[in-house]
């Protein structure tokens, strides 16, 4: 049992940094707002934990201006996509584990 | 003298914790599995639909049709015959009762997605909003200009068919930007279309069948399984 508990991403524990990646996995970008809104969040909140995200390399940052207004998007990246597959797998063979 | 008692009393207690232990991690696994289900889906696909809307476009085509039959009995003698004075007479009758069956749904759909996504507090044009729009407008438009190009040919018989075909096309088109099960309205619209290419006669009915109470019939299954069971 303990094995597969290792394998279950420490970055992903928290509910915000989770919904951020699921919703990058299925959309190629999503832009702050948008995001905010899904998850339900405050603005600090959101930066922080997108900042955390960013700093492991698992998502991109960018920021344009559209007109004068600055949108900041964002978008998984390859070894974001590696370490929440991974922790999907983790997740999976804890339950059947524990379900056995 | 209680050695061997309290070390099985150790062990059961450390039994104890890590059972407890074990069922706050599934607890949690268990939680974080929803979310990440929860979040791909309101991400990825448009939810604001209403099985009330739905209802009231069965009820409007069932309004439209009985109109248009009225409006086309007195010409139905002649079948086969679309450049008849009395055709040319009625078609502009008709075309504006579609027109207006058309633009009640559609401001019927429009008001209520918006207020079921005021409900659930979420925007109303949001990405996955605008891509089940594109995605269903663009076969429907193609195909309401080929029944522009039919009517002008006078190929009226084909018109009912190549509409359901297209609207057809177009709800599977959509279905994967919003709920899955509107595949099998699409292709429910599908089939009729093809039962009536081949009974020119009974294009009318067949439309209002596919129209009216395919559209009463998913609004109902869309109220009682899905609207009800995520609102509790």
């Amino acid at each position: 049992m303990i094995e597969h508990l290792e394998d279950i991403n420490k970055a992903f524990e928290s509910k915000v940094r989770l919904g951020i990646m699921s919703v990058l996995m299925v959309n190629d970008e999503i832009d702050f707002n948008s995001l905010k809104e899904l998850l339900g969040v405050t603005d600090g909140n959101l930066a922080s934990h997108t900042r955390a995200l960013e700093s492991l390399e698992y998502i991109v940052v960018k920021k344009q201006f559209v007109g004068r207004k600055p949108r900041t998007t964002f978008a998984r990246t390859g070894k974001g996509e590696k370490a929440f597959r991974e922790h999907l797998q983790a997740l999976e063979s804890f339950l059947n584990k524990v379900e056995r | 003298m209680d050695s061997p008692y309290i070390g099985e009393f150790i062990f059961i207690y450390l039994l104890c914790i890590s059972k407890y232990f074990l069922i706050m991690k599934n607890n949690e696994a268990v939680e974080a599995v929803k979310e990440i289900r929860v979040m791909m889906e309101k991400s990825s696909r448009f939810l604001s639909f209403s099985g009330t809307s739905a209802i009231l476009i069965g009820l409007y085509a069932l309004a439209g049709a009985f109109v248009a039959r009225g409006i086309i009995s007195p010409v139905k003698e002649i079948p086969d015959e679309y450049s008849t004075p009395g055709w040319i007479t009625i078609a502009p009758h008709i075309i504006l009762v579609a027109l207006i069956v058309f633009v009640l749904s559609l401001s019927t759909i429009l008001f209520f997605s918006a207020r079921k996504a005021k409900k659930m507090n979420h925007s109303f044009i949001n990405g996955p909003a605008y891509r089940t729009f594109l995605n269903f407008f663009l076969p429907l438009t193609v195909g309401g200009i080929f029944c522009v190009a039919l009517l002008v040919e006078g190929d009226v018989g084909i018109i009912a068919p190549v509409m359901l075909l297209f609207y057809g096309l177009s709800l599977i088109n959509a279905s994967k930007y919003t709920y899955g099960n509107i595949f099998w309205l699409g292709c429910s619209e599908l089939l009729l279309g093809l039962i009536c290419a081949f009974f020119p006669g009974k294009g009318l009915l067949l439309w209002a069948i596919g129209f009216g109470i395919l559209h009463i019939v998913y609004g109902i299954y869309f109220y009682f399984r899905i609207e009800r069971y995520s609102a509790a």
